[in-house]
């Protein structure tokens, strides 16, 4: 069969449900940013197949740019998740409720 | 075309494999590593779909710098007590489940019914994708967008010295 | 009918009014005498400018053929739509008979009154009261519409409660007064169905009659006619016997009469004014008043007299056997209010009327003296613990004897002129039958016992009371003894105008004598129905004596023989046990049930209740939503986004 772009959407979809179900389940928070990053991925997944659509290699730059903000995001929040678990002493998402009422 | 086709699907179930393992395994070492290992699955993907440049920085940057930072930080959580952080928090899962079903099926149902998307990919221009395309793409046109780039890596860098500065009053209240 | 209009008679009524609001004002202050004397003048005021009245109406010239009526056409009470309704007071004959017996007698007892409540911290109250009713009871006898009649029956009806119920710190007398002002309510509420009836009859007739008296009567013939034409003869029945339930509930008839003993429990003035002489009187009056209504139905008639007859005997079987002074003299009242009643059933209204003033003069004239007798003894009622007092308050006993002589039917009293009249009638008269005549006669005979027993064992024989009291044994007042010689005065001497032309009520009253029973009666009938009721109350008379005062054992053996009929009789049959079997108990459970089950647990709990928990739930539940867990709120989007993904794919795709 001949591979064609709804493949690749379909793939992109199911690596981002993945891990939009990954991101209600888990507990622990790197899991959690984790299964952002898997989000992430999707997403580019998803330009890069439009970008070989359309033929444009502005596409492909902006695919780039996502990986350069996920990782920034990625350090920044880590960062986070170490001052409060020096702050806290957890790392588990249910215990931190500030927001709660 | 068979190969590619046969490259793409096996890479795909791979990546769709180990996505499910870094959702559902317990212990976060063990997740980090199974999600490195879709970062390469999916690098083949980008391969497979003639983003050569992409693929080469996906494996660079996303599984060899982002990864190996999420594994030190595991490792420095993990070091200062050892909590099992791996309950799996029972009440949504089985709605998860049925959403993820849900979901699924709706965008590839959708996909199925639309017409002209089921193709082939038109003709790749024989600069797609290389270094020179991309290259150029980002310094011409986007340079703005880069330098701008920058300076989030310059904020990050710092937010990051600043969040895990020790205060001197000690730690952990 | 000719009406003059004359706003003097307002005046009648006003007076104890104003003694009323007067001696409330006054009602925790000292003197008491002051209050006493006010209320006795606003009655007697009240006397007379009735008396001023009937000289008024007696000198008015009336057209040939027609009787005059002097009404007095104050402000509209009730406008709504057709329906007109004034405040309007008429004087005629009727409430000329009815005025002179009710301020009459009502004065004599405020002046007994004086010296029997005078040593009661409360007196003031009731001479406020006693001043309330006597004005309700002017406004029920002059009223000239229905409505305003019923504002008085209600009024009268309201004063008893309150003086029955005049020393409320004890429950009993809290009870008694309860229980006859529910009694009469049961009455009031036929009454009103009957006035509502009566409307609509007369509006479908085609007569805007305002349930006025005077137009009602006018308009009768031809508006019956319709009546019959429309609804059927079943209509006029209905609308009598609603009415007549409405008279037993004020007039203390089967099965309405068991809060006539009970009220007993008030004060003897009280008893004497209200429960012998007037209140019981009203519903008389109303059968009197509405009597062309009544003369259009045989049925209910025959209802009426055979009520009559019934609480005549049943009543009096039941005084045979009390111990309670009072108690003898309140079932007396039943059965004579059953004699009224006979003769309402028979046509004869105006014997009625008779039988109702000379009652007044002696059934008040005893209870006045059962007061004195109890006043002597301090406070003790039971005849079988009295005895011998006829030398020690000879003018007690006098005038007692006199009341037992007249309500006897004993010659030329009063009493024997008006019963005379009504077995007359209940024998031979259109509507009579042998049975009510025999049954009446038999009330009679058994009257006349109980009477002279009541006599016997409290004035004769020895005293068989307390030693101690014996000595303290003493003549009324002479504020309480006066009242007691001019009520037999008048018991006396009240019958002999039926032997003046123009003062017989039959010639007096003729206008509300229905036309059948006006009829002659043959001379040989008279005078045997006459010799029949001598005999029957001789035939008491021995009977008492030689009960009571011969020595022999009849008594004792009867005693023996009759034990449980006598033990029944003295227990009133136990109705009013039955009542509360049938009646009250399954009032109260339902009652009872109504308020456990259906207002506190269903309502309250359930529904109210429930309410409550169900908000609190909701509201439980949305404030657990924000639980701060991050988790939480993104499973939500990510339903919220399921959701939406399919809907819109699904829309595009169709």
């Amino acid at each position: 069969m001949i591979i064609g772009l709804a493949h690749y959407l379909v793939l992109a979809a199911a690596l981002f449900i993945i891990g939009l179900i990954g991101l209600t389940i888990r507990k622990n928070i790197i899991v959690l940013f984790m299964c952002v990053e898997l989000m992430l991925n999707s997403a580019n997944l998803t330009i890069l197949a439009y970008a070989r659509q359309f033929n444009d290699s502005d596409f492909h730059a902006a695919a780039l740019f996502v990986m350069v903000i996920a990782a920034a995001e990625a350090a920044l929040g880590l960062a986070l998740v170490v001052a409060m678990f020096r702050y806290r002493g957890t790392a588990d998402s249910t215990k931190l409720t500030l927001l709660k009422g | 075309m068979l190969i590619s086709s046969a490259v793409f699907y096996i890479f795909a179930i791979l990546s769709v494999i180990s996505a499910i393992l870094t959702v559902s395994v317990s212990s976060p070492v063990k997740s980090a590593v199974s999600m490195i290992f879709c970062l390469f699955c999916l690098a083949v993907i980008y391969f497979t779909l003639g983003a050569h440049f992409a693929g080469i920085i996906q494996i660079l940057v996303y599984a060899g710098a982002i990864m190996v930072l999420f594994l030190f930080v595991i490792m420095l959580l993990e070091k200062r007590n050892n909590e099992s952080f791996d309950d799996i928090i029972s009440a949504p899962k089985i709605i998860s489940l049925v959403l993820a079903v849900i979901l699924l099926t709706a965008l590839s149902a959708s996909l199925a019914a639309s017409t002209g998307y089921i193709g082939i990919f038109p003709n790749a221009a024989e600069s797609f994708g290389t270094l020179k395309a991309v290259g150029s793409s980002i310094f011409k046109k986007y340079i703005f967008v880069f330098e701008a780039l920058s300076a989030l890596i310059l904020v990050a860098i710092a937010g990051v010295t600043l969040l895990s500065a020790k205060n001197s009053e000690g730690d952990n209240k | 009918m000719h009406q003059i209009n004359m706003h003097f008679i307002n005046l009648i009524p006003l007076f104890p009014l104003l003694g009323a609001i007067f001696c409330f004002a006054l009602r925790d202050k000292k003197p008491a005498i002051l209050c006493g004397i006010t209320a006795s003048l606003m009655v007697f005021l009240s006397l007379i400018s009735s008396t001023a009245s009937v000289f008024a109406l007696s000198g008015a010239a009336s057209p040939a053929g027609t009787e005059t009526v002097i009404v007095s056409n104050n402000f509209t009470w009730i406008s709504a739509g057709d329906l007109k309704i004034g405040c309007d007071l008429m004087f005629d004959r009727l409430s000329a008979v009815m005025l002179f017996v009710v301020t009459f007698v009502g004065f004599l007892i405020h002046i007994y009154s004086i010296g029997y409540m005078i040593h009661d911290k409360d007196s003031n109250r009731f001479f406020s009261y006693l001043n309330l009713f006597v004005f309700f009871m002017i406004i029920l006898v002059t009223a000239k519409n229905l409505v305003l009649m019923f504002v008085g029956w209600e009024g009268v009806g309201l004063c008893s409660y309150l003086l029955i119920s005049f020393w409320w710190s004890d429950p009993a007398n809290a009870a008694a007064g309860r229980k006859a002002f529910i009694t009469n309510r049961i009455g009031d509420f036929a009454f009103l169905s009957a006035m509502f009836i009566l409307y609509w009859l007369y509006s479908a007739a085609g007569f805007n009659s305002g349930l006025d008296f005077i137009s009602l009567s006018e308009n009768f013939k031809s508006a019956a006619a319709n009546i019959f034409a429309i609804k059927g003869a079943v209509a006029i029945d209905i609308v009598c016997i609603l009415l007549f339930i409405g008279a037993s509930g004020k007039s203390a008839q089967i099965p309405l009469y068991v809060w006539l003993p009970d009220a007993m429990a008030g004060p003897t003035p009280v008893s004497a004014l209200i429960h012998a002489a007037t209140m019981v009187t009203a519903g008389v009056y109303m059968c009197v008043r509405l009597g062309f209504l009544f003369a259009a139905s045989a049925l209910a008639l025959k209802i009426i007299a055979f009520t009559g007859v019934l609480t005549a005997v049943f009543a009096a079987v039941i005084a045979m056997a009390q111990t309670d002074i009072k108690k003898v003299l309140a079932y007396s009242t039943v059965s004579q209010l059953g004699f009224m009643f006979i003769a309402v059933g028979c046509g004869a209204f105006t014997s009625a009327i008779f039988h109702l003033a000379t009652h007044a003069f002696f059934k008040s004239l005893l209870f006045l003296g059962a007061g004195s007798v109890i006043h002597s003894l301090a406070g003790e009622q039971d005849i079988m613990k009295m005895g011998g007092l006829r030398k020690l308050i000879p003018g007690t006993f006098t005038t007692f004897f006199i009341g037992v002589y007249a309500i006897s039917g004993l010659p030329l009293m009063s009493g024997f002129f008006s019963k005379d009249e009504i077995l007359l009638y209940s024998f031979a008269g259109p509507h009579s039958n042998a049975v009510f005549y025999a049954l009446a006669a038999l009330a009679s005979f058994l009257t006349s016992l109980y009477m002279h027993r009541l006599l016997f064992l409290v004035f004769y024989g020895s005293f068989r009371g307390d030693a101690k009291k014996y000595g303290h044994i003493h003549e009324s007042p002479a504020i309480m003894t006066v009242p007691l010689y001019i009520l037999a005065f008048f018991s006396i001497f009240s019958g002999f105008i039926v032997f003046f032309k123009s003062l017989n009520f039959k010639t007096l009253l003729a206008s509300y004598q229905s036309a059948i029973a006006a009829a002659n009666i043959s001379h040989s009938a008279e005078y045997s129905v006459m010799g029949i009721a001598l005999a029957a109350a001789f035939a008491g008379l021995i009977a008492a004596y030689k009960f009571y005062i011969s020595s022999n054992d009849y008594l004792s053996k009867i005693n023996k023989a009759f034990a449980a009929f006598i033990k029944m009789q003295e227990n009133k049959f136990y109705i009013d046990e039955l009542y509360d079997l049938i009646i009250i108990s399954p009032l109260k459970s339902v009652s009872i049930f109504l308020h456990k089950i259906i207002d506190v647990k269903f309502i309250d709990d359930y529904i109210v209740g429930g309410t409550v928990r169900g908000f609190k739930y909701i509201n439980s539940a949305l404030s657990d939503a924000q639980s701060g867990r991050v988790q939480g709120y993104l499973s939500a989007m990510a339903a919220g986004l399921a959701v939406m993904t399919v809907y819109v794919l699904y829309n595009s795709i169709r």
